[in-house]
Formats: C-alpha cells, structure tokens, sequence
C-alpha cells in the first residue's frame, strides 16, 4: 500500500523540525537573550538561526552522501565499528540528558502553574506513557501527529503574538544595538543550543521520501522556527523592558499573562498556554525516544523498536524523578550540552563530509 | 454429489434433503405428444413468483411443446437442448450438474428443473419474496435530495445503484458468505476508477470469511476492517444509495449484503463521516457553515465533559470570578463529586438515548420529553446534579447528535468517557493527554490502507485535491479531480470524458 512504507515526505519532515525545536526552549530563551545583550537580544536570536541554518545545511549534506545507511552503518565504513558505537553511545547520552531535562523542566512548569498538589513523579510518567505510546507507532504515526499538532501550536502561536504586538511598548527595544558584535557573535553561537533536534538530521535521512530535496527543505524550517523565536524575543522585551525579563525565569508565560482580552471569560492565559505548550514537549519527547530506539536497535542489531522505547522511557523516567533542582541542572548541564550539540550538529557532520570525500566512500554526486 | 441420469434417484435425493421442509413444492410433469417425456419441477414456496413458474415454465412445457415439428420425436439426441431452447420463456436460466448447487439455488429462489434420463438439471430465476419495497431513508434523512432508501432485498439494492450510473464500466462481483445462511454479498465498483489494491483486498478479505450466517453488514465490517481494537468506524455504513452511486464514482467500493438494508462503503476516512449527501445538492456556502458546525460538534462531542470536568476540579483559577462563582454556586447543592455528578448524568442521557432508540417512536419520543425534561428538572430541583452539569451533559449529546455517521457517534461516546476520567485525574494535562491518545490512534488507523485522517494528513500525496472537500467544502466548479480513492488514470472528473 501507498503510505505503509515507514517513510515521511518532506512536508511531514520540516514539520516534525519546527514541532520538535518548539520545546520549552522557548519559554526560558528570552531571559537567557536578555541577560547576554539586554534589549538587543533579538539579534542574538537572529544570528543564531543563520547558524543553526548552516548546521542544518552541513546535517543534511551527509544524509546526502550516505542516503540509505544509518549512522553506525555509515560510521562503521568510514571509521570502524567501534568508533561507530562510540559515537553511536555519546548520542545516545545526549538525547538522555536532553529529554530528561526537557521532561523535569516541563513537570516543574506544570507543578507551578496547573497541578499545584499532583506528584511531579505522576506528570513526568503520564506524559512519558504517552510519548511512548507515540513513538512505538513509527515514524508515519509521528509525522501524521505533527500534521495535526502544527495546526493547534501554530494557530495558537499566532493568536498570542498578535495578542502581545498590541499589549507591547516597543520603545523597551531602543537604544538599538549596543551590544559589541563579538558578545553578539558568542551568545548566538551558544543559543544554537535551543534549536532543539538538528543534530536528529543525522538519523532520520533514510526515513525519507523525497531525498533530493531535504536539506533545503530542513533549513527552511529552521528559518521558520528562527523566526518565530525572534518574534517572541522581540515581544519579550517591548512588553518587560530587559531589566524586568533578566529577572524572571519564565518570561513568556508572565508575558501570556498579562493580557486583558475584553468578554474573556479566561482569568489565568499562562495555564492555557501552558497545556498548548504541553504539545511541544510532548513532540520533543517523542522524538527523544524515537531515534533513541533507532540508535539502539541499529547498534545491538537486534531487538524490537518498542522495546528500546520502553527501556529509553524508563531510563528517562528514573534520571528525570532524582533530580531535584531544575534551575540547577538547567546552569550544570548547558555546557555538557553545548559541547554535544556543537559536536553532532556541527563538527562531526564535517568529520565525517571530509573523511567520505577522502575515502571516497557514499554518494558525491550531490 | 451430481445429478443422476435416473430421474427417481434425483427426487429421492432432494426428498430426503428437504425432509420436514412444509415449504417445498415439486411436481412431476409428462410431456410430450406421448407424454413419455418425465420432468420434475420444484421450488420453495413464497420465494418464487408462482405466476412466472406456472406462465413461463410450466404452461409452455405442457402445451407449446406440443406444437413442435413432427420431427420433435426424432431429435431425441438432443431432447435437453432443444427444451432447453424451446420450453422455457424466460432468458434467465443456467444448467447445473451439482445438486448441491441446486438446492441452494432453490433456497435462493430458484426453481429447478429435472428432465428423466440427463444428468443435468435446469434453475430458473423465479426470484420474488415479499418485501416492503422501497423505504425511505430513516437514519440519514435530507431536506433536499433523493428520499429512497436501500431495504432488504439484494437485487433492489443493486437496482438503485445501477439506476443513478449507467455506466457499463460498474461492476458487480457476486459472492455467498456463510457456510449455512449463503448469504448474496454484492462487491459494487467503478472498473475504470477504482484502485486495484483496494479491490483486490477488499476481496480477498470477503472471501476469507468462515462463518456460519451473515445477517447484517455489520458482520462483514467487522471482519474486514483493519483495527477490531478501535472504536472508531473503518467503514462507511449507508441508507442512501445515492451516497453509495458518489462514492463508487469517487473510486471507492460498496458491499452489499441481502437481508439487509445497509450498504458498506470502503475505504472510510474519518472526513467522509462528517459528509452528508446533500452536501453536494446545496451551494456551498450554507454546506460550509454547517460542516463547519458538524466538526466542532465532533469535537464538543468528545471534549466538552472532560474539559468542563479539569477547569471545574483543578483549574478554577483559570476562569473569570463570575463564572466559577456560577459554578460552584450550582455545585453548592449537590452532594456528590463533580466526577460522579458528571458520569451519572452522562449515563442517564445514554440511557435515555437508547431508550429512545428501541422503543417504538411515539414511545420514543415521549421518552425523550419525559427523560430529557422532567427528570432532568427534578434532578436539579432535588439537588442531585447541577444546572451546568446538565448544560454540559445537554449540549455534548446535542453536538453528538450533528454528525450524519451514527457509527462514528458510537466512536465518539465512548472516547468521551475516556477523556472525563483522564480530565479528573490529571485536570487539563489530563486532558490533553487523553485526546492526544485519541489523537495518536487515529493517526495509526488505516482505513485499506489509506490514513484514517487523511486528508488532513498525507494529503501532498494526492496534491492536496481531498483538502477541498474536508473541512470546507469548495464550489463545486472547483472540484476538478476524483479524490485519492480513485485510481491515477481516473483523477479528472470536471470536463473529462469516460
């Protein structure tokens, strides 16, 4: 049959970047921009997808290259095996680290803002049971899922940025670019970070329909996430000023909640948003534990997807319930993360473009 | 076993067939100028059309035989044949040598024929049981568009298709399912239009049925559909032929089974539930409004309860003063929690629905007053449930109640009480984790292979042509291509030609 193929077009896959990235990165990014250049923050989040666009570019050209292995396969020929699960491990622990934050930050959000007395323990497993439940599925259920998701994330995004445009004094944005340009230079370089799932670019090309036209694909949806940060950045600071959204750790949830619609018959937007918002996550985790089962299966070559689900869900699960300090692990790990991330989405994607070029191994006709 | 050269071994073997049967009736005819010539009529009574058997069958073998060529009795080589060709007057007969195949051609309402000293017998298609004709359609009444309805007989129900497209190319494949009902399945389709893979497992699944009776459709949608675990629909289940003629012309393909009067449309998506037939006889602009209303329906259907349900127990916070002052005021009174006040009310809606349902309709009706009004006051004025409680609980049925698929309503109740308890476990998380679970298992259903929420999903394989009839439906000038059901060679279906 047509659509039983485990394959995904293109729409489905720029889909499946933009939900992917929308995580709470967004929620906690304006803050991190303030703090680094006050009220030109939003040429940090400018900056910072041109970068993430060219790693998306480099990601992609190497799915190019090797369109129909996997990435210990690819790795195997062109370094060796055991490097191939070196490199295949290393991932595998930085999606770990990445879920189990992004699943620990979601549950503390909700713990403050809906479910005051519910167990955080409950809120990470309920929404791990459904990730799990999601990516079990396959790669067609995930793609399908985020056809509908963008909808609801989408039409809500909108709402609100219309919303907070005319709640805005966007006089807070002036003075215009005070900011040295290598400050500038370095935090763009560091808030790459948030652009959440690039480096997944490496698994997820042979899962495609349309080869051809993936990486231009790929960096346009990364364009479009960029733009929607920036958006919320600029509003960020037109509605705080940056003196007031340095102090705050989520700023786009008090944002959200200072809007007065007339006839509302809604008191609190933030809880409503942050369900919306639960949406996102719940994609982040998904993927999270989808291509940790991809990489699993593809190193012990054995085993059902589904399986490698579940002990990814529960390894999540237990990592996520014994850390205790969210703002604490947030500050420790964003320099583990920093390195992974400039690694898998950067250098190793050259690394490995150079060595195939060298060996002459995989496609270069592209 | 076959037919016996000995006329007496073949009625021996029927007599004992059919022994304690009341309803057969044989005869034993001599004919011809001598009358030597032994033939044995039988059928089952009621199942024939008795003037057709005595007119066409019997008259002409006692009395226009006789008026053959004086060479009549030189051609006894060929005695069979030239009876065959001169002694009945109907065009509607075959040959059979099986007398199993005889006997259910009689049970089907056949009448069969047994000349002494051939192996081989004759079945006439005297077909005619009492039936109630042509009804109007009950379940997915219309303003505007045709009134009739399919009923209990087969070949009517294949009449009212075959009569809204006259097209050589529609096809009717002709099975029996059930090993002892024989039941006549009908496969309808489109040869030029319809997708090969979806025919051939539409078949091949139909073929594989063991079972002992099919009644219903019901029977056959339950063994070809690909998820038995889903509530949700797999198969479109229809009264209306003229629903059935489009969507054979979209590419897809009807089953109809005899006994019944529903038709099964295959492949289903979830899209083509929210359709109603006169969708397409009324401007598009009203039709629009009303899908509109239809989907947000759909959707109060399953959320409302549980939505009301988390706002109410956990996120009071979330709404204006006024309105929680409303709502717990109401509450106020009542002593049970919001959870079991919910359910229960929910539950004696359901009942009240199926009370309705079975009962006969002045009964019906009256239940429906009675439920809905004074039970429901009195609830409220006795302080067992609250005024909004029953708002929620009224305006979820009524939503229910938009959908034209009665099938896809079963679907969405039971997913309702799904997202109520999850909503009073976890509030709005709850919430949303229930309906991203629905979510997720419509996106994993496949209806013959095509996704079940096609074509808000996967629609860029068909260049998104389905998205103009979905949510909205376009003018119909502009529904220039037959949707993803139909086979490539066939997509143009404004200004082509056949």
């Amino acid at each position: 049959m047509i659509f039983a193929n485990d394959k995904i077009s293109l729409r489905q896959f720029q889909i499946l970047i933009i939900l992917d990235a929308f995580g709470t990165g967004m929620i906690i990014l304006p803050r991190k921009l303030a703090i680094v250049a006050n009220q030109d923050a939003y040429i940090i989040a400018i900056i910072s997808t041109i970068f993430a666009m060219g790693y998306m570019y480099i990601i992609m050209s190497v799915g190019r290259i090797f369109p129909k292995d996997n990435f210990i396969t690819y790795n195997k020929n062109l370094f060796s095996k055991p490097i191939a699960i070196l490199l295949g491990i290393a991932f595998i622990l930085k999606i770990i680290l990445g879920t189990t934050v992004e699943i620990r930050a979601f549950g503390e959000i909700i713990n403050q803002t809906l479910l005051y007395e519910t167990p955080i323990f409950i809120i990470m497993g309920t929404t791990l049971i459904i990730s799990m439940y999601a990516a079990s599925k396959g790669i067609e259920t995930r793609a399908r899922l985020s056809e509908i998701l963008i909808y609801i994330v989408g039409i809500f995004s909108i709402f609100v940025i219309l919303l907070l445009a005319i709640n805005s004094d966007f006089s807070n944005l002036a003075p215009f670019f005070t900011t040295n340009n290598n400050t500038l230079l370095k935090s763009a370089f560091f808030t790459t970070n948030s652009f959440v799932g690039l480096e997944y670019g490496l698994l997820i090309y042979p899962f495609l329909l349309n080869k051809k036209d993936a990486r231009k694909s790929a960096v346009y949806s990364v364009f479009i996430y960029g733009v929607i940060l920036t958006i919320f950045t600029i509003l960020s600071i037109a509605s705080f000023g940056d003196t007031t959204l340095k102090r705050q750790l989520w700023p786009v949830l008090d944002l959200i909640n200072t809007l007065d619609l007339p006839g509302s018959f809604v008191e609190r937007h933030d809880a409503f948003v942050v369900s919306f918002w639960f949406l996102g996550v719940f994609t982040t985790v998904t993927s999270g534990l989808f291509f940790l089962a991809i990489l699993l299966k593809d190193i012990f070559d054995k085993g059902s997807h589904s399986f490698y689900i579940f002990i990814s869900a529960l390894t999540i699960y237990l990592l996520a319930i014994s850390v205790t300090d969210i703002v604490n692990i947030l500050l420790n790990t964003e320099i583990i993360f920093f390195a992974l991330n400039i690694f898998y989405s950067f250098l190793l994607p050259i690394v490995i473009i150079a060595t195939a070029k060298l060996k002459k191994v995989g496609d270069h006709n592209v | 076993m076959n037919v016996c050269k000995n006329l007496n071994d073949n009625i021996k073997h029927l007599q004992n067939s059919f022994t304690d049967c009341g309803d057969i009736v044989s005869r034993k005819l001599f004919i011809g100028e001598n009358n030597n010539i032994k033939i044995y009529i039988t059928y089952i009574d009621m199942l024939v059309d008795r003037q057709i058997i005595e007119e066409k069958l019997i008259s002409p073998l006692m009395f226009r035989i006789k008026q053959l060529p004086p060479d009549f009795n030189n051609i006894d080589d060929d005695l069979f044949n030239t009876l065959l060709n001169n002694g009945f007057a109907t065009a509607d007969l075959k040959t059979s040598t099986s007398l199993t195949e005889i006997e259910l051609g009689m049970m089907s309402g056949d009448t069969a024929i047994f000349i002494d000293g051939y192996d081989i017998a004759v079945l006439t298609a005297t077909k005619s049981w009492p039936n109630r004709g042509i009804p109007t359609a009950q379940s997915e009444v219309v303003v505007q568009g045709s009134k009739e309805a399919f009923s209990e007989v087969f070949r009517f129900n294949t009449m009212l298709i075959r009569r809204r497209i006259r097209d050589t190319n529609l096809k009717l494949i002709q099975t029996k399912v059930g090993t002892r009902s024989s039941t006549d399945i009908g496969i309808m389709y489109m040869d030029d239009i319809v997708r090969k893979e979806t025919l051939n497992s539409i078949i091949k699944k139909i073929d594989s049925i063991n079972i002992d009776a099919i009644f219903d459709v019901g029977y056959i949608e339950q063994f070809i559909e690909e998820d038995w675990k889903s509530p949700f629909p797999q198969l479109q289940v229809t009264e209306r032929p003229d629903k059935v003629a489009s969507s054979i012309l979209e590419g897809r393909i009807a089953i109809i089974v005899d006994n019944t009067p529903f038709v099964l449309i295959a492949p289903a998506p979830l899209n083509v539930f929210f359709q109603a037939s006169e969708d397409y006889y009324q401007r598009f602009h009203i039709v629009n409004f009303i899908r509109f209303l239809r989907y947000t329906g759909g959707i109060i259907a399953v959320t409302l309860p549980g939505f009301y349900l988390a706002i109410a127990l956990y996120h009071p916070s979330m709404i204006t003063l006024d309105l929680v002052y409303k709502i717990s005021s109401s509450r106020s009174m009542v002593p049970f929690p919001a959870i079991l006040e919910l359910v229960f009310m929910d539950l004696a809606f359901e009942l009240l629905r199926e009370a309705g349902i079975r009962l006969p309709g002045a009964v019906g009706n009256t239940i429906g007053i009675v439920g809905g009004l004074i039970i429901g006051q009195s609830a409220v004025e006795a302080g067992l449930v609250s005024p909004i409680v029953l708002i929620v609980v009224a305006l979820t049925g009524i939503a229910s109640f938009s959908i034209p698929s009665i099938s896809l309503v079963r679907g969405l109740r039971l997913s309702k009480y799904f997202v109520i308890f999850s909503s009073a476990f976890l509030g709005l998380i709850g919430f949303w984790l229930s309906v991203l679970t629905i979510l997720i298992h419509l996106c994993t259903l496949k209806t013959f292979g095509i996704p079940y929420l096609f074509p808000f999903v996967s629609s860029g394989v068909d260049g998104h042509t389905d998205v103009k009839d979905s949510l909205f439906r376009f003018p119909l000038f502009m529904m220039k291509k037959r949707p993803f059901f139909a086979s490539n060679k066939q997509k143009i279906r404004l200004g082509g030609s056949k």
